[in-house]
Formats: C-alpha cells, structure tokens, sequence
C-alpha cells in the first residue's frame, strides 16, 4: 500500500489499476482450459492418424514378404531325354518334384506337393530350359526358389505369430501338407525374401503373383493426361479472369459457379465423364483416355481456383510500377504477375495431381477398372489405376489379397506424402518476398 | 519562360456515383517542380494518377473534362495509354523495386519499349539512369543483386532511376518519401531539384515543408477542389484562401 503522503513532491500519481482476484482467476482458468483443451484435440487427432497408418502399416507388412520353396532340378537327367517329354507341360516340374521329395511315392501325395508351388513353377522351368547350352554348363542338379502358393504362404507367414492357428483346415490345406511344411521349414526348404514381385507384377487372380505395376503405368497415363488437360486450360482461364475480365455480373457468376465446381462430388464428374466421353464420343470404355479426361474435367475449377488465388496474392504495388513505366495489360501480366504467382499456381497444381491420384469414384463411373495382367498398351487400351485396383482388391474374397491391398494403400500414402511435400519444398524454394 | 507542359480544363473525377474531383483548372509548367498539398482524401493522389491515366484500371472510374500534354488531349481516342506512361512516369507512395535485380529493374523500361540498339547501350542508359538518381555510386558493382535487398531510401532512388530510363517527360511522385526515414528524405529532395532541368515535376506530399523546400508551385486541394494555385513563396507566405490560410498554419 503506497501512501500518498510519503511521496516528496505533490505529482499527480496514479491509483495502480486494481482487478479483483476472482475476476483475473477466472480469467486464467478460462485460458488454461483452453490451452488444455486445444492440446488435447491435437493429441486425439495425431493418436487417430497414427492408429491409422499403424494399422496400415501392420496389415502390409506380410503382402512385402514373399514365401519361396525350394525346387531341385536334375539338371543333367533332363537334358538326356527326347525333346518330345519337354513339351508335356507338367513334366519339367514332376521331374523336378520327384529330385526334391524322393521319399514320396503315393500319386496323391505327389499332387498335394506340386499344389504347394504357384503357378509359376511351370513357367520358370520352361524359361529355365529354353536355353540348353547355359545349362550343360551348368553342375548336375539346379536349385530354384519358387513363389509358395497363396494358402501355403498364408500358413508360412501366419503360423509363426499364433501356434493355434496351425489347424490346417483355417489354411485349406491337408494334413499331410502341413506336416510337410513344418519339416521343410526345419530343413531350410523355405525362405522368406523382399516381395519384389508386388512392383514388378500386374493384376493377377492369385495374390502371390499379383502386384501394383500395371495399375501405376495406368495411374501415370491418367495423370498425365489430366494434366495436360486442365493445366494450361486452367492457368488461361485463372489468368484471364482475373486480370484481364471486367467485373461484370457474368463474370461474378461465372466465379461463384467455379467455386461450386470444385466441391462438386467425383461421381458427378464420373457420370459427366461416362455421357460425353463414352457415349457421345464413342471413346474406348474403361482406357487412360477416358479416365484422363474425366479427371481433367474434375481438377479443371480446382485448377482455376487455385492459380486465382495464387495470382491474386501478387501486390498490386508491383503491377502498378509496371504499368507506370508503360507495360501494357498483357506485359504486366507475363514479365510480373504470373512470374510471382508461378509457386503458388505449381504448388496448387501439385496438390490437385495429389487429389486426382487418390481419385476413384470417377473413374470407377468410366469403367477404369479393367481386370489386365500387364501394363497398359496405350492410351486407348484398357488400363486401372491404383485406388481402384486397391477397392477391386479388397473385395476379394481369396486369403492374401487384404495384405496387398494394404501395401496398396501405403504405396498411395508414400506417393501422396511426397507430392505434398515437394509442393511445400518447392513452394518455399521459389517464392520471392517483396 | 513559363511555358505550360500540362494543361487541365474543368476535370471532373467520378467514381461510379460519387464525385471526387469538382471542376479542376491549372496549368503545370515546364521544368518546374509543382507540389500538390491538402489533407487526406483531398483528391490530390486522384488527381495526380489523372495526369497519366492509371484510374483508368480502376473500375466505374469516369473522368470529365480534358488534360492537354503539350497540346495533345490525353484522354481523346488517339492517345496511346501505353505510350502516355511512358512519357509521364510515375513513382510511387512505397518503394516498389521488382523482385528482380538492380540492373533488370532499370532496364525493363527501356527493353519494353526498344530504346536501345545493343547491350552496351542498354548498359550506358542503365548507369546513366542510376548516376541520375544519385545510385551509381552505392550499388554499381552490385548490379545483380536483386533491388529489393536496397533499404528503404535506396530502393525509392532505384525507382526513380527506374521511371527516368524510359526518358520521360513528366514525372509524377505520389508521396514518395513518406516511407523514408529524414536523411533518407534529404537525399530524394535534392534529387528532385536536380531532376528539373530534364522533367516536369509534380509531387504529393503531405509535409508542408517539403512542399517550400522542393516545389516552384503549389496547389492546395480541399475536398475535390482545387482551392488554392501559385507560386509556392507566395501561396506560403501570402494565402488568399482562410482554408488554405488554416492548413498551412496547422488550423482547420
């Protein structure tokens, strides 16, 4: 307490302003919640996305892991017989099997062996023979690792987590099967390695052999063809309207209606798709084209919002010290503004490409969603891109495809997460401050 | 001797409904620089943007009246707004450098509108522009930095040297130091006495004492209107007009 008396000469002196205890109390109690309560929602929303991409991430993992067994050759054995039994299409890999499991007489037995190996078998032993003056070379017998048929390698990755499952029935396998799998694995007649068949592979009825390359060609023709489509359709439009359009009641209309386009729901764009490309035009059902272009139409008004935006953000200081030396409109428009705008208009494009590669509903509408063991031939032919691959795969029923469905899914994040970052990067590389 | 450059007939400004500028007449003389002082929202800035018809990128702006440059009615059909800025330049309130370099900025005029035969002449009219606006000196053997690395000063006089490149006839300067710190303000002070002998000058201010330092002219805007116009020893040392007579004095 200052007693005003004290003071040695008579200054006015202020009365110190006095706010009531409780008042300031609540006042820092009201921040402290709210400070709590922001937190808090920060923590649940990163919790949930890490739940998320953890799960993700769990259920991938077998999908990247492929199961070989292993398939001796006798090598020599084979060499010496008439060309004639080389051409009976099983006969390589019965051979091959009877080497690799000698003490298996019984028929049967010997067809539920050969049903452990995935198709493949037959096909890298043709490969394996087409080519005979490499193999004379070659020592007596030949090993080769061989992709483990779907239900065989679902029991292989799995039967290590949780010993209960080791019922053979839950894996649609025999006993005898089973039990020759455990002593395999005991005797080194199983590897596991890096799955570079689900990068390499295309579209496959069986999960072992099926991968992701066809469908990413198929993403990059439509993604390019999107682009090339929208870009330049959207930068002239963006451009135009907003430098060069008077402020008439068209052109307000015309705004409120792109910025209504760009929420409009991908179906919508899918059926605009389906009626002017397939059925008016006459275009080639479910090819990169159509897709292309019906993802163009979808990133067009996202294209245009965002280049507006971007140039809009340009001073008006700078287009008035070009105007002021003499540029004319256009001038002022392609040596200033759009130089300024040019890593907004890139970082909008990059985050429509982003949009645009999640895409599925469109394309679904357009019939992207052929079933093709091989990358697309052209723009033309037949072609799926990766989130309708990855909705295909989930639907169906066989063992092995949830996994790969779920590395789908992560490849689409990784994808999506670097785009987005590299318009972040390139956003701060080229921006120029004034 | 005084021979007008610029002769403005009963203009009238309108931005869609509402009048800002009510009937103004004056006659801006050659090589001399005039001064344009009043409160804020005067018109005096409107004004002056007339001179080399940058409203007319502001939209529902009409303009009544005529503005002969040497003679020619700038706002008739024939005239060129392009060649128009050119002839008047203009600086700016705030230093307005493109983000490009020192050398780029003084030379986008001059290659806008082919002024030059080779590089080297292009060269010469760079440093001559920047000698002129009193830059040389500080920023030659950085040309290629860019302009907006300058401070504040710096980049106003890069301005100039920007507006003077294109070899203009008039130029008009809204404001051009307020952003500036005094010394600063000094150094485009007697920059824009030294420019009088090539260009006509005509200047905004809001400092009264910048408007006796710089100008031969001056006039007083109230409101729209033109109140006041003459010589600036007689119009600060004798006003007819009570208002100017109240602003010049701090009064209103």
């Amino acid at each position: 307490m200052t007693k005003p008396g004290l003071s040695p000469t008579s200054v006015f002196r202020p009365k110190p302003l006095e706010i009531s205890p409780r008042l300031l109390k609540r006042r820092k109690l009201g921040n402290a919640i709210f400070l709590l309560c922001g937190k808090a929602s920060v923590i649940f929303s990163c919790a949930l996305l890490l739940g998320i991409l953890g799960s993700i991430v769990y259920w991938s993992i077998p999908a990247f892991l492929s199961v070989e067994l292993k398939l001796v050759v006798p090598v020599s054995k084979l060499l010496k017989l008439s060309p004639s039994h080389l051409k009976e299409r099983t006969f390589l890999l019965k051979e091959s099997l009877s080497t690799t499991y000698p003490t298996f007489e019984d028929p049967s037995q010997k067809r539920e062996i050969q049903s452990l190996y995935s198709l493949l078998a037959q096909k890298e032993l043709r490969g394996l023979f087409k080519d005979k003056e490499i193999l004379k070379e070659s020592s007596e017998t030949l090993v080769l690792w061989i992709p483990a048929q779907k239900d065989v390698a679902a029991f292989l990755k799995h039967c290590q987590k949780t010993s209960e499952l080791k019922n053979s029935k839950a894996f649609r396998l025999t006993e005898f099967q089973c039990q020759l799998l455990e002593k395999l694995q005991k005797d080194g007649g199983v590897r596991f390695r890096f799955n570079w068949g689900f990068f390499k592979f295309s579209d496959s009825q069986t999960p072992e052999l099926a991968g992701i390359y066809g469908a990413l060609i198929g993403s990059l023709y439509v993604l390019g063809i999107a682009l090339l489509f929208s870009l330049p359709v959207g930068v002239i439009t963006a451009i135009y309207l907003e430098e060069f359009a008077a402020d008439t009641r068209l052109s307000r209309l015309i705004e409120i209606n792109l910025n209504n386009l760009a929420a409009v729901p991908s179906v919508v764009f899918g059926l605009l798709g389906l009626s002017v490309f397939l059925n008016f035009f006459k275009l080639p059902r479910s090819s990169s084209l159509v897709g292309g272009l019906t993802l163009g139409l979808m990133l067009l008004p996202i294209m245009i919002v965002s280049s507006r935006i971007a140039l809009r953000s340009v001073p008006a200081s700078i287009r008035d010290a070009a105007r002021g030396i003499g540029a004319s409109s256009v001038q002022v428009v392609f040596h200033h503004v759009v130089p300024l705008a040019f890593p907004g208009i890139l970082t909008g494009s990059i985050i429509g490409i982003a949009r645009a590669m999640g895409e599925s509903a469109s394309l679904l509408m357009v019939g992207m969603m052929a079933f093709i063991t091989t990358k697309p031939q052209g723009i033309l032919s037949p072609a799926t891109v990766l989130p309708v691959e990855i909705y295909q795969w989930v639907e169906r029923p066989e063992r092995g495809f949830d996994e790969l469905s779920s590395a789908a899914i992560l490849f689409l994040l990784c994808i999506l997460g670097a785009l987005n970052w590299s318009a972040l990067f390139l956003k701060h590389k080229f921006e120029k401050r004034w | 001797m005084l021979d007008p450059k610029i002769q403005v007939h009963h203009l009238n400004l309108f931005y869609k409904a509402h009048q800002v500028l009510h009937n103004i007449s004056l006659d801006i003389y050659r090589n001399q620089v005039t001064a344009l002082i009043g409160p804020s929202g005067c018109g005096k800035s409107s004004f002056l943007r007339c001179l080399n018809r940058m409203n007319d990128t502001i939209e529902g702006v009409r303009v009544e009246g005529s503005i002969l440059l040497d003679g020619d009615n700038i706002y008739s059909k024939s005239m060129d707004v392009v060649q128009l800025r050119a002839r008047v330049g203009m600086v700016f309130q705030k230093p307005n450098p493109f983000p490009k370099s020192i050398y780029d900025n003084v030379a986008y005029g001059p290659r806008i509108h082919g002024l030059f035969q080779n590089k080297s002449a292009l060269d010469g009219i760079v440093e001559q522009s920047l000698e002129r606006a009193g830059l040389w000196k500080e920023v030659k053997e950085r040309l290629h930095e860019p302009g907006t690395s300058l401070s504040g000063g710096q980049q106003q006089r890069l301005c100039i040297a920007r507006a003077i490149a294109v070899k203009p006839e008039v130029i008009l300067m809204d404001e051009p130091c307020s952003a500036l710190d005094p010394i600063a303000t000094a150094k485009i002070e007697e920059l824009i006495d030294e420019l009088r002998d090539r260009f006509t000058i005509v200047i905004v201010t809001h400092h009264l004492q910048q408007a006796a330092r710089v100008s031969q002219y001056v006039g007083f805007f109230y409101a729209g209107a033109l109140v006041e116009y003459g010589e600036t020893g007689d119009v600060f040392t004798n006003p007819r007009d009570k208002k100017t007579q109240g602003y010049l004095t701090g009064r209103m």
